[in-house]
């Protein structure tokens, strides 16, 4: 049986290669990252984690009861 | 049924009994850190995310997130699984894991000055310090009272210091990370953030939970990284104070350049007759750029600054991503001066004045009206006792257009 991927980590994980994809296109001049970028896009990532977390302590819960 | 119970005919419904309302304790399982926001969801029956994006929203409010949380983790027993508080040894373990780090951590952001902007009001810190105290003394009369065999002393002072150990470790990997960046090896920091992002994705793959906690350090290096790729700071053109002084004739270079620091350029004693026109660029990372000037010249300057101001006599614009341009054209037979700022972080001026020292700049206006921030600044230099012009009406004065 094939193992469900952790949420959160893979969340997070996919969030923080954007971020770092993002970082090494502004280094390479490829792309010219701006405080007004920045901004939501860490906002975005901090969020998405958050929210991964919420969403499967939550399935977590509702599996094994509170 | 007893013999005392009050019979029930089948048509009238039974009364449910309105659920009482859940005590709130912290959640031994919905927990990122101590369960404050897994339990408060579940007190109020609402996700615990809000309660969470709350908490780390408060945390930007003056700390009140973190005292809060660390309250809570002090005086809230954990849920033991049945609802009922967990016995209080447990809990007094958790408080001192958790209060120790808060209360290093505080402690840290406070030695590095972290507290003028952040800490609003500057009450955190004797405020964490009172709570550090008496929580040592809570903890030590709680375990006297248990009888407790070991000293609760060492135990103390074992998470104060693993609690250091982290703190630092996270220090060093942020300013690392921002002192990496900005010296030309963002694309190695950049990686390290790639290398981190596969590994939890791996780590989500195995299942394995631990492998969320690489997040954090993924975070803290690109944090920094980030801020400094957005200001485009550099450490190229050496690190401190630097005057320049080009007089005369000189035949002055293209431009100017400094990775952190002061950068004063005085161009007051450059030969500037028969309508000398100088273009100048000026590139700093991070720090303070003066460009001082006599009255007679009109400036011009384009300035693109990371994060920090410009102020050209009075016209000037502060905040991220700074694009500020000043276009004057001189008047007739008089002198300009066009600039072309690059600057990471920090602040660029063009003034007429500066003190003897060279340092400090003799403002007046500010000094005798007691006045910051956005207005025009008043200059007394030149000017007899009474004629007090503005540094904008003096620059004016020198471009087309201009009134004096």
């Amino acid at each position: 049986m094939s193992r469900r991927p952790d949420l959160p980590a893979l969340v997070a994980g996919l969030a923080i290669l954007a971020l770092g994809a993002l970082l090494l296109l502004d280094r390479v001049d490829a792309l010219e990252l701006r405080f007004g970028v920045l901004a939501p896009a860490f906002l975005a990532v901090c969020g998405a984690i958050l929210l991964a977390t919420g969403l499967d302590n939550r399935d977590r819960e509702a599996a094994h009861g509170p | 049924m007893t013999p005392t119970d009050p019979p029930q005919s089948p048509e009238t419904p039974t009364v449910a009994s309105a659920p009482s309302p859940r005590r709130f304790l912290r959640s031994p399982d919905d927990r990122v850190l101590g369960g404050v926001a897994g339990g408060l969801g579940r007190a109020f029956g609402v996700d615990a995310t809000i309660f969470r994006i709350a908490l780390a929203a408060l945390v930007f409010a003056g700390g009140v997130g973190l005292l809060a949380y660390a309250a809570a983790l002090l005086f809230v027993p954990s849920d033991d699984g049945t609802g009922q508080p967990a016995p209080r040894e447990r809990t007094w373990r958790t408080a001192a894991a958790v209060g120790g780090g808060i209360l290093m951590l505080l402690a840290a952001l406070a030695l590095l000055g972290a507290g003028d902007g952040f800490w609003a009001g500057g009450w955190l810190v004797p405020a964490a310090l009172v709570a550090g105290v008496g929580y040592a003394v809570l903890r030590l009369r709680g375990d006297e009272g248990r009888g407790a065999s070991r000293g609760p002393l060492v135990r103390l002072l074992t998470v104060a210091a693993v609690g250091l150990a982290v703190l630092l470790g996270a220090g060093l990997a942020f300013w690392g990370s921002a002192w990496a960046t900005a010296a030309g090896g963002g694309v190695l920091v950049a990686s390290a953030v790639l290398a981190l992002g596969a590994a939890l994705v791996a780590a989500a793959f195995r299942g394995d939970t631990r492998g969320r906690w690489l997040a954090l350090p993924a975070l803290i290096i690109a944090f920094p990284a980030a801020v400094v790729s957005a200001a485009d700071v550099s450490l190229d053109g050496g690190v401190g104070d630097r005057t320049h002084h080009p007089a005369g004739a000189d035949r002055l270079p293209a431009g100017y350049r400094l990775g952190a620091g002061e950068l004063v350029v005085d161009l007051r004693d450059l030969d500037w007759r028969d309508g000398r026109r100088v273009a100048l660029d000026l590139d700093v990372g991070v720090g303070h750029a003066v460009v001082l000037v006599p009255e007679a010249v009109c400036v011009g300057a384009r300035s693109d600054i990371g994060a920090g101001q410009a102020d050209v006599f009075g016209r000037g614009a502060g905040g991220v991503d700074v694009d500020h341009d000043v276009t004057r054209e001189p008047a007739a037979g008089a002198p300009g001066l066009t600039l072309d700022v690059h600057m990471g972080m920090g602040a660029f001026e063009v003034l007429h004045h500066q003190t003897d020292d060279g340092r400090r700049y003799d403002r007046a206006g500010d000094r005798e009206n007691g006045r910051d921030g956005d207005h025009e600044t008043e200059y007394d230099e030149g000017l007899a006792p009474g004629d007090r012009r503005t540094a904008r009406q003096l620059a004016d004065r020198a471009c087309l257009g201009g009134r004096s």
